[in-house]
């Protein structure tokens, strides 16, 4: 019962913000044309500025690029670690919005996505970025899109996201090859480009995502792809992304990440730690028994085949036997993402800053 | 040539009461109505000085004209909790804060300080007051409620509630210590209580003793901070202040009494400086003032001017007196003598403490009138009352010959006393060039170390106490358990009415929020779009992927609507940025000050505007500038004043430059010492200086009157100065040694505040003397000749 009440709250104060800021940002945009040039850019065309908080920050994601590794989070972040994770040093970004993923094909190249409509790119293992779309552009080109198509509605859905400025994130990312990424995010943002961010395809129209819902995780497996999100949406294509179909799930509450397993497994968690899996591809569907209640954030696969979460709680859950059991006793900060390291350990990433915990913990 | 005084008369003659300046005839030969009145006058004030309270201002304390200050009190009433405040840490004695006897008796507490008279009630916080709230991330958007659940009963359900309130109140490291070993009542202060009366520190102080003593015998352990207790305990510690006066005029007194052996004249010296500052303490509150703890070492300092003062006049009518005048005689000769030497002298020292009042900071002010009234008050005392009644009571015979034993000697440099042989030789060539190098090279090494001269405070706590005294282990215990909470500097952001949820300033705030993170000394900050950040990530379910500034403003709208107080005020016209420090350092504060001001030169418009600055790190930093600006402006006024009057004494700019150079030496050397010392320039330091100089230019003034005094009348200037010494150098060096001496005790005072005044006083006191007995003399051979007195324009200071 209570879920409901968290949706329709969620509903009802999105909506009416959603509506309202239309307007009002259309008319700050005017404003900001002849007014005053101020010095402080918008955030995603204010470059970050040096921290020594790094490693006391918020971070949202962190991936390897070859051997060394690259973390993102708030105010534009990026980080580098030469030593597995044991010291960060900041690297320079071209954005201060929150970065909220990152990922590398291979120790060169690698792309990280953020608030804002931003995309960036580093063809140098994470030593410089360079930004390949942001949200205005974004806007911009599926106005144009629309107009070329003439659909009214997509027309109509492009202004709108014309004047709601660059308000909207990306939550997640699916890189396939060094320029093939696929992006998906805020009120249903899906796009992919093949061509290292010079051009975009926007995916909104194979998603059946009519309320505009958040789109927090998308993953691959074979010609699998599965993108989850808010209030219990799930998107799935078994034809590597041509279509998609609307899974049913049995709760309504958001789903923060999901893994694939096996050929036809799927695994969703999320708010308040429900976890839900699937044997044959969501048709049905198995409570799992989370004994924290603590959103869950984040997940990945181990190197045995065991999907590993972490929670807000601060602690990580291991996947056994259709349960969810606390592999770490020891509360930490709530985290945001976690990563497998080479060495079996696991990296985790908290509000307050990145968090190695060794493999004995897990046990 | 005759030496024993600058008139032409001898004994043998007949004395006539009609010579003598007109000043000296009218108190002369009126002195038994000189001292009637003078009786009159100590009955009255001494009544009046009963009246006089001891009291302290958070208020006074404020440069009122500076630009962050005028910000300040223009905003002050839409400010919250950012004014004068006390803090009361109380310790759960089972280690944590979630116990119901605990929670008991700090409700017993908080209700009690609630109490107290000149509380801001509306603003004061603590964990049992409904403004502590936790708020709104939560997956239902904005939610909130009082942080002691409604239902509390002491249950450990409930406090198993209040716990989880605690976490997502934002408090913790505020309110509550990070430990949740402890909490904070937070006491916001009003100036004046309900009854229009201004606060009474010492009694506060006092006040919450009694709550600490009451509640430690039931086992909380409790810490108190703030200015106001600062203030309470340096008037609490005005007793062993008083003490060490004491001990200081004891000291002065066997000393004097060891130079003169005559019991009746030491009494009477001593007893005209204490007549002094029973006039003075009895001015003040008959003027409306009351005594700051800053101004505590005023009356001492009267003290030791008129003690300098008195020493000269005893010791001339002691010399004449030996030499065979009758003790009226001799104290008009000696009045005639040095009473203009000693006007100026006073009025020099009075001048330099008024130009104090330029400060715009009202305890410096106060200082200053205080001395000024008490250097005064000295004219009458110690120049007029005391020669009038060294007429009456007259010298111990014995000690007046001792006094003139030199004199016949004097023919005779081999039977002089050695010091004075060693002192003569600065005023040939070869010595004289090696004391100026010797000044010079250590004016150059003071010079370098004094450029390190911090303004403001150097260390955590208040360095007017000791490091280990209770109220220093208090901050201590502050910083270690709440790190972010008493030391805070306030930006403000005024936009138009209405207009502060607007994204293009909160994103300047956003922005400066984080760079002022970055700067060393920032603990962490707080604004409303710190807030946006984390309301957002609660709107979304508390996705923290949502922990973002939204460039989205209606978003930035409702989360404006729903945030708490303190962040905006009520007409939406005012936005505060909260930058919480580890310290209140002098470099920390300049630090954020400047970045501040740098960012606001880029970033103000016509409609908004970043100010600096409220909250106690703010008026620091403010205090800081005022005080920096006022150092040099002080000293240049200082000396200024000072070299006016001199050379209206002297009619001659090269004897200005003989006083004032070795008077400079030592302020610069002071600086240094301040600098080795670890004292930085602030209210409570800034007026050492100016002090310091006010006492120097008596010993170069009576030095340099009589050495000019030879010099007119042709005499060589190794005879002038010898003459010099003889009538007035003696008791230069010996007010300068006793009063170093008496002051010197003072580095025990339990006061760090008043040992750190004794430390720089004692080492002026030596320092002047050294300077006027030796750099003076040198810098006379260069500058002053003989021929000087030549010049037929020239006057005999004496008539």
């Amino acid at each position: 019962m209570s879920y409901k009440n968290t949706t329709e709250t969620s509903v009802t104060v999105v909506n009416f913000w959603r509506k309202l800021g239309r307007y009002t940002i259309m008319a700050l945009l005017l404003c900001r044309i002849d007014g005053a040039v101020s010095a402080v850019a918008d955030a995603i065309e204010r470059p970050a500025i040096e921290s020594h908080l790094v490693e006391h920050s918020v971070l949202m994601a962190a991936s390897y690029a070859g051997s060394h590794l690259i973390a993102v989070g708030e105010r534009g972040l990026i980080l580098r670690s030469d030593d597995d994770g044991k010291s960060w040093q900041q690297q320079p970004s071209p954005v201060s919005v929150t970065l909220t993923g990152v990922d590398f094909s291979d120790e060169k190249n690698g792309y990280a996505i953020g608030h804002g409509g931003i995309v960036l790119r580093t063809v140098n293992g994470g030593a410089e970025w360079k930004v390949q779309l942001d949200g205005r552009t974004l806007a911009q080109n599926l106005l144009q899109k629309a107009e070329a198509s003439k659909d009214e509605e997509a027309i109509y859905q492009a202004k709108l996201l014309v004047s709601d400025g660059p308000d909207k994130p990306f939550l997640d990312m699916l890189l396939l090859g060094p320029d093939h990424l696929i992006v998906v995010g805020a009120y249903g943002l899906a796009l992919e480009t093949k061509d290292g961010g010079k051009t975009w395809v926007s995916w909104i129209d194979r998603i059946q995502n009519y309320f505009g819902l958040h789109l927090y995780s998308i993953r691959k497996q074979a010609d699998r792809i599965l993108i989850a999100g808010e209030q219990g949406f799930v998107a799935f294509s078994t034809d590597n992304g041509q279509t998609f179909a609307t899974l049913e799930t049995p709760y309504e509450g958001s789903f923060f990440t999901a893994q694939l397993l096996g050929d036809s497994e799927i695994v969703l968690a999320g708010l308040r730690g429900n976890t839900f899996i699937s044997d044959d591809n969501g048709a049905d569907w198995k409570n799992i028994k989370n004994p924290i209640s603590a959103s869950i954030l984040a997940s990945f696969i181990n190197a045995n085949g065991q999907v590993i979460m972490a929670n807000q709680a601060g602690i990580l859950l291991g996947l056994t036997e259709n349960r969810l059991v606390p592999l770490t006793r020891k509360r930490l900060p709530p985290l945001t993402n976690i990563l497998e390291k080479t060495n079996g350990s696991v990296l985790a990433l908290s509000v307050n800053g990145p968090v190695s915990i060794d493999v004995g913990d897990l046990k | 040539m005759k030496h024993h005084s600058s008139t032409s008369a001898s004994p043998e003659d007949k004395f006539d009461p009609n010579t003598g300046s007109i000043i000296e005839r009218v108190l002369f030969n009126n002195r038994l109505i000189v001292i009637i009145v003078c009786a009159l006058l100590t009955a009255l004030l001494g009544w009046q000085a009963t009246k006089l309270t001891i009291n302290a201002s958070f208020e006074k304390t404020l440069p009122t004209h500076q630009a962050y200050i005028q910000n300040y009190l223009t905003y002050e009433k839409e400010l919250t909790g950012l004014g004068n405040a006390l803090r009361i840490a109380v310790v759960s004695p089972k280690g944590t804060i979630y116990d119901a006897e605990y929670l008991d008796l700090l409700r017993q507490l908080s209700d009690e300080v609630f109490l107290l008279s000149g509380v801001d009630r509306v603003q004061m916080k603590s964990l049992w007051t409904p403004s502590t709230r936790w708020i709104g991330v939560t997956e239902e958007g904005l939610d909130g409620g009082p942080v002691i659940p409604e239902d509390y009963d002491g249950s450990p359900a409930s406090l198993q509630k209040l716990k989880a309130n605690v976490a997502r109140s934002g408090q913790i490291g505020q309110l509550i210590a990070a430990d949740e070993e402890s909490t904070i009542i937070y006491m916001p202060l009003l100036s004046e209580d309900a009854t229009g009366e201004a606060l009474d520190y010492a009694k506060y102080s006092e006040a919450l003793e009694g709550l600490r003593t009451k509640y430690q015998e039931q086992g909380l352990e409790i810490h108190i901070t703030g200015f106001t207790k600062v203030m309470g305990d340096l008037i609490e510690g005005v007793q062993a202040v008083l003490w060490f006066f004491a001990l200081a005029v004891v000291i002065a007194t066997i000393m004097v009494f060891w130079y003169t052996r005559c019991v009746r004249s030491t009494f009477l010296v001593v007893f005209a400086s204490i007549l002094a500052v029973v006039w003075q303490l009895g001015i003040l509150p008959t003027l409306g003032y009351v005594l700051d703890p800053y101004s505590i070492l005023v009356p001492f300092l009267v003290f030791a001017i008129g003690m300098s003062h008195g020493a000269q006049k005893m010791n001339g009518i002691m010399q004449d007196v030996g030499r065979g005048f009758d003790k009226l005689v001799a104290a008009r000769f000696t009045f005639r003598r040095l009473f203009m030497a000693g006007l100026t002298a006073l009025l020099a020292d009075a001048v330099g403490f008024a130009v104090l009042l330029v400060i715009d900071i009202k305890v410096i002010q106060e200082l200053a009138i205080a001395a000024s009234i008490g250097v005064a008050v000295l004219i009458f005392t110690n120049l007029i009352l005391l020669p009038i009644m060294l007429s009456y009571v007259g010298v111990g015979k014995k000690a007046a010959q001792r006094s003139v034993v030199n004199d016949i000697n004097e023919d005779s440099a081999k039977k002089m006393p050695a010091l004075w042989v060693f002192l003569d030789k600065f005023t040939q060539r070869k010595w004289a060039i090696g004391a100026l190098i010797g000044g010079f090279l250590l004016t150059v090494g003071a010079f370098a170390l004094s450029t390190q001269l911090k303004i403001g405070d150097l260390d955590q706590g208040a360095p007017e106490l000791r490091q280990d005294s209770r109220y220093n282990q208090d901050v201590a215990f502050m910083n270690q358990h709440y790190g972010a909470s008493s030391d805070v500097m306030a930006i403000m952001v005024k936009t138009p009415d209405g207009q502060c949820s607007q994204y293009d300033t909160l994103n300047k705030i956003d922005a400066l929020e984080w760079q002022l993170r970055q700067l060393p000394g920032v603990e962490s900050t707080n604004s409303l779009s710190l807030l946006t950040r984390r309301v957002l990530s609660g709107l979304n379910e508390g996705n923290p992927k949502w922990y973002e500034f939204l460039p989205n403003q209606s978003m930035l709208n409702y989360i404006t609507a729903g945030a708490p107080r303190g962040l905006y005020n009520s007409s939406c016209n005012l936005l505060t940025v909260y930058v919480y420090l580890q310290d209140h350092k002098a470099d920390t504060l300049s630090n954020i000050v400047n970045h501040v001001e740098a960012f606001a030169k880029d970033n103000n418009t016509d409609d908004v505007q970043f100010l600096l600055a409220a909250g106690s790190a703010g008026i620091q930093a403010a205090t800081n500038i005022s005080v920096k600006a006022a150092w040099y402006q002080m000293l240049f006024l200082v000396y200024g004043a000072v070299a006016l009057l001199s050379l209206i004494t002297f009619r001659s700019f090269k004897a200005v430059i003989v006083a004032l150079l070795p008077l400079m030496l030592t302020s610069i050397m002071v600086e240094a010492l301040m600098v080795q010392l670890g004292m930085g320039v602030k209210v409570a330091t800034l007026p050492v200086i100016a002090l310091g100089v006010g006492i120097g230019i008596d010993y170069a003034l009576y030095i340099l009157s009589i050495t000019l005094v030879g010099l007119r009348q042709g005499t060589s200037l190794s005879e002038s100065y010898l003459r010099a010494l003889n009538f007035t150098g003696k008791v230069v060096m010996l007010t300068g040694v006793t009063l170093a001496v008496g002051v010197i005790t003072w580095v025990a005072s339990p006061i760090k505040f008043q040992a750190d005044m004794g430390l720089l006083l004692a080492f002026m006191f030596i320092w002047n003397m050294l300077g006027a007995l030796i750099l003076l003399p040198a810098l006379a051979h260069f500058l002053l000749k003989p021929k000087y007195a030549n010049d037929q324009k020239s006057q005999d200071i004496s008539e």
